[in-house]
């Protein structure tokens, strides 16, 4: 259930560091689209996302086995964002919002200590 | 550098592509062997009558062996494995772990096959030896391959999430390969080298051997962390083996005394029915990353602790035993395993665009009539290979289901079936290798794996519902993986099919 959620937030992640490179805001927002302190602040949102997703693991995990779920994690969540862009850019956007979303949601489940 | 990695990368493509995939597989290899030896799944009785029974069992069939070996139930598994080893042959048994009875089920390979692929390539005595040093060629080269092809994609950071499936053959070949190689790179690399480590005594024994002049014996003392015993220097007598269920509970309690909850995997029993008798308890690794060394020693009469490897063995050790570890993966629950699972379905799947772009980068534009020998070669064995050896690997499942239960000599079908399957798909990529031959050949292969549920349900006759309401999760897992995998082959021979129509190749 946490490793989902955790998959969840690096997928978004990885999107999110993805719209900061120019090629894939173009994908997802169109050619010409504004890109005013979009990569700064995406760029920021995707490191911000990783950390949370890898404070997740360690947390739930510990330090051994977490780190071993990030590195898993951020194998398969890098791939995922690649075909999103490929198939779906358009989602790009709301996938990393989604990824804020879920890791709330996370949030509320460890303080509940419910995982 | 680029030439190295075309190069290296191509040769040993084939059989890296093989040791990859039954490797990913052996990810579940408890979970194959519950489905090939048909265990539903049941309320295991606790680590100490399973001890009881071994024993009892042990007892009755081999009493004369030097050594037993028992492996406890995981639960993923519910078997209760024995061994005896007799200076006149060995014999090894799988007990039912309710009744302690030998398993009733048909004769099969189980898990085992693949996992003995995976390292030495073949099933069979004579061949494990020099399997073993083709599969460390391998690994090394494996190793090559991933230094050199980071090197050759300097824009690794600006390509990071490029993939343009719709773009130009090769573009998309080499986007795909490189997504798969770089984002898992810390999989791949650690899986290559921790596979070496694995098997490190035998490609480079001689800092062992010189290090520990006397004997191997000395080397595994100091890794386990328990001192070598010297034999027994009084004459032995025979005398009744202490109650092995009370020793598991002691160990069991031993390794738990810090909060953690940890079972008892193996026990091994020296010298059973003598004065001399020792027992030798290792945890399940369940637990933990690394494998640490954390055997409990007892005597075999009386029941007492005699030597604790607890904390004994020193970094390196530690270095080492994680490494196995993480290449095992036994440590994994549940979904950290199945992260494990797609980490080698990438580097599968890495070794296999590598292979294709290979090719692709090199077709001739008049067509695919128009190739060299040695591309036709290529695009031979890509397909025996990438389409065979999954396919294979279905034809040993459909096998073990297929092949009436009575048979004779059963469980050496099963390999054989996975060799013909493989040999059959050869021969189909040396008859025709071009765009229509894939095709056949990943239609093959799906509606290979499209059977396996089938006749998995149509042979042992489960109420697939039933087996839903039960939370079998064996059956399940298998049945969706195969469909899933067959649902994805037979993809792939649809998109290949247009492809053909509208005149383009692969």
């Amino acid at each position: 259930m946490i490793t989902l959620v955790i998959l969840a937030i690096g997928i978004s992640a990885a999107t999110a560091l993805a719209l900061a490179m120019p090629r894939h805001h173009e994908q997802a927002h169109g050619r010409g689209a504004v890109i005013r302190r979009q990569p700064v602040r995406r760029r920021l949102e995707g490191w911000a996302l990783a950390l949370i997703a890898a404070g997740f693991a360690v947390f739930t995990d510990g330090w051994g086995r977490g780190l071993v779920l990030v590195a898993g994690v951020a194998g398969l969540a890098a791939p995922l964002a690649a075909g999103l862009f490929a198939w779906r850019p358009g989602r790009a956007g709301q996938v990393v919002a989604g990824g804020w979303l879920v890791g709330l949601v996370g949030l509320c489940l460890l303080i509940s200590g419910l995982v | 550098m680029s030439w190295l990695h075309t190069w290296a990368g191509l040769v040993v493509g084939w059989l890296l592509f093989a040791i990859f995939l039954t490797g990913t597989a052996c990810y579940f290899r408890p979970e194959i062997s519950a489905w090939m030896h048909r265990l539903a799944p049941i309320a295991l009785p606790d680590q100490p009558t399973q001890a009881r029974l071994a024993a009892a069992w042990l007892q009755a069939e081999a009493p004369d062996a030097v050594s037993w070996l028992i492996d406890v139930s995981d639960g993923r598994e519910p078997v209760l494995k024995v061994a005896a080893g007799r200076p006149h042959g060995y014999v090894a048994q799988r007990l039912d772990p309710v009744t302690g009875a030998p398993e009733a089920g048909p004769e099969t390979v189980g898990g085992d096959f693949l996992f003995y692929v995976h390292f030495t390539l073949i099933m069979s005595d004579w061949g494990r030896i020099p399997g073993r040093y083709l599969v460390g060629i391998c690994a090394m080269i494996m190793g090559v391959a991933i230094v050199t092809g980071v090197i050759v994609h300097k824009r690794i950071f600006k390509d990071a999430f490029t993939f343009r499936p719709r773009a130009a053959a090769q573009r998309a070949w080499l986007d795909g390969h490189n997504l798969l190689g770089v984002m898992s790179l810390p999989f791949h690399l650690m899986i290559t080298w921790s596979g070496l480590i694995t098997l490190m005594l035998l490609y480079m024994p001689w800092a062992v051997d010189a290090g520990y002049p006397g004997a191997r014996a000395g080397y595994a003392a100091d890794l386990d962390g328990i001192p070598m015993v010297a034999a027994p220097a009084q004459p032995v007598q025979p005398a009744a083996l202490t109650d092995l269920g009370r020793v598991v509970a002691a160990a069991s309690a031993a390794w738990s005394a810090d909060g953690r909850d940890i079972l008892v995997g193996r026990i091994e029993v020296d010298r059973p029915g003598t004065t001399a008798a020792r027992l030798t308890l290792t945890p399940q690794d369940a637990d933990q990353l690394a494998r640490l060394p954390e055997a409990l020693v007892f005597d075999g009469t009386t029941g007492r602790l005699i030597a604790d490897g607890r904390g004994q063995g020193g970094a390196v050790a530690a270095v080492h035993h994680t490494l196995y570890g993480l290449h095992l993966a036994r440590f994994a629950g549940l979904p950290l395993r199945w992260l494990f699972f797609a980490g080698g379905l990438a580097g599968t799947a890495m070794i296999a665009t590598g292979l294709v772009l290979w090719s692709v980068k090199r077709r001739p534009k008049t067509g695919a009539g128009d190739r060299a020998r040695g591309h036709r070669l290529v695009d031979a064995l890509n397909i025996g290979c990438l389409v065979g050896l999954p396919a294979a690997i279905a034809g040993q499942f459909l096998a073990n289901r297929l092949l009436p239960a009575d048979l004779g000599g059963r469980a050496e079908l099963e390999p054989a079936a996975f060799y013909l399957v493989w040999l059959a798909f050869l021969l189909a990529g040396a008859w025709r290798s071009d765009g229509v031959g894939w095709m056949r050949a990943l239609a093959a292969a799906a509606l290979l794996w499209a059977a396996v549920p089938v006749a998995d349900v149509l042979v042992t006759g489960r109420d697939p519902l039933g087996a839903l309401a039960a939370g079998d999760r064996v059956f399940w897992g298998m049945q969706l993986a195969c469909l899933v995998t067959a649902l994805m082959l037979g993809r792939l021979a649809m998109i290949l099919r247009a492809r053909g129509r509208r005149g383009g190749a692969a």
